[in-house]
């Protein structure tokens, strides 16, 4: 990262290689369009390659960085979406859950059988939240709306829910 | 102790849907309070967690494209002695990063001050020259519309901004959509970035839709990286970060 901070453009090839996946996954899980997609992790990866001098190891890594960065702008691209098209809609038409591959993929690293049981271990009301903001790319909003729930509630949930989680993973490694 | 309002703040950010205030709101909180600094980078953690186990490759092509824009485009400096600002960022600084280079500006637009000057000379009855062109028609749309106009969609912080020049025209046109609107005590500034510095193309702001639509003559951006920043009411003479849309 200090090389791409230096304008290396060999390192910064370096780590779109390392982090691709995981930013299209993220970008892709809110807006379930994949050339949507595309669009937003290219914004997403010149982001970073413009703002890297802004990234300060001592408060997060570069995945945390950026995974944060990509969600905000699959965010921000759903808002401006929404006031062109009926989104409610196109999830009903393009939202599998794809549980098998989700599955698959947490099982796939140490970090995902921490993640996994650590996920475990959360109250019912709070994984549920939290599989819907993070693994099904859903808004708060559109929580609230699929729980019928009051917005407090779903981010009080999620505030919760991540705090554990928080422990919980720091705590085991 | 954490307030109830840092909390919902915080969750907003693990989620992404932080407003400019609140995330302004957020840092602000994270400056002052290291328990919140520490809550904030640990929730966001543990999002990145669940969200890295989503991984899914995207198609080869988009690696290329990559690597092709950025090579258009500059990259932010911070100055040192910068603080630590929250979710893992720098403190950006208040003063210009990028510096003004006064005589190459009165180099590059002396011919378009002649010609403005020279248009000045029609400039009669107070009517501005700006409100319609010669034949009526709409000055935007006559760049717009102009043969040669080319197109350039800004990115970063916020989206929705394209620019549109002609050279034809002698004038570029800004439009933006679902802009965050300003309150009377700040601007939005479109500079044209260069290697040794920026100059102002002047200011815009969206009206309460969100929606900009505005024409500005006297600027060529042939050459140089568009930016946009956030700028007290009236502008600045120099670009303060950051950058929020460039291209």
């Amino acid at each position: 990262m200090q090389r791409v901070q230096a304008g290396d453009d060999a390192a910064f090839a370096l780590l779109y290689d390392e982090l691709a996946g995981v930013v299209f996954g993220t970008v892709k899980r809110v807006l379930r369009d994949p050339a949507m997609s595309e669009e937003v992790t290219q914004e997403v990866f010149v982001e970073l390659w413009r703002t890297a001098a802004r990234f300060d190891p001592a408060r997060a890594s570069v995945s945390t960085w950026v995974v944060t960065m990509a969600r905000r702008r699959a965010v921000d691209r759903v808002r401006r979406e929404q006031s062109q098209r009926d989104r409610i809609e196109r999830s009903a038409t393009q939202h599998p859950r794809e549980a098998d591959s989700t599955v698959d993929t947490v099982v796939a690293s140490i970090e995902a059988e921490r993640v996994a049981r650590a996920m475990a271990e959360l109250p019912e009301e709070q994984r549920v939240v939290i599989e819907m903001a993070f693994i099904d790319g859903d808004s708060h909003g559109d929580i609230a709306t699929r729980l019928d729930l009051p917005l407090g509630t779903v981010k009080g949930r999620v505030r919760l829910g991540l705090k554990k989680l928080g422990g919980k993973l720091g705590a085991s490694q | 102790m954490i307030s109830d309002r840092i909390d919902e703040l915080i969750a907003l950010a693990a989620l992404g849907e932080l407003s400019v205030e609140d995330q302004r709101e957020l840092d602000d909180a994270a400056r002052r309070d290291q328990t919140v600094a520490a809550e904030l980078d640990e929730a966001l953690a543990a999002a990145a967690a669940i969200q890295r186990q989503q991984a899914e490759e995207p198609p080869a092509a988009l690696r290329d494209a990559v690597l092709a824009a950025i090579t258009s485009i500059p990259q932010e400096v911070v100055l040192d002695g910068g603080e630590t600002d929250a979710v893992g960022v720098a403190q950006r600084p208040a003063g210009p990063v990028v510096s003004f280079e006064a005589e190459r500006a009165r180099r590059r637009f002396r011919p378009v001050l002649l010609a403005a000057a020279a248009l000045a000379l029609f400039f009669v009855g107070g009517v501005a020259l700006v409100a319609t062109n010669d034949d009526g028609s709409d000055p935007i749309a006559a760049v717009i519309d102009a043969p040669d106009a080319t197109v350039r969609s800004l990115i970063g912080e916020i989206d929705g901004i394209t620019v549109i020049y002609s050279a034809s025209e002698g004038a570029l046109v800004v439009e933006g959509d679902g802009l965050a609107v300003l309150d009377d005590t700040a601007t939005y500034q479109l500079w044209l970035v260069g290697d040794d510095g920026a100059t102002s193309v002047g200011t815009f702001r969206p009206d309460a839709d969100g929606t900009v639509s505005q024409r500005f003559g006297d600027a060529d951006p042939i050459g140089f990286v568009l930016g946009v920043t956030r700028e007290p009411a009236g502008g600045s003479e120099s670009p303060t970060l950051p950058i929020l849309a460039s291209a």
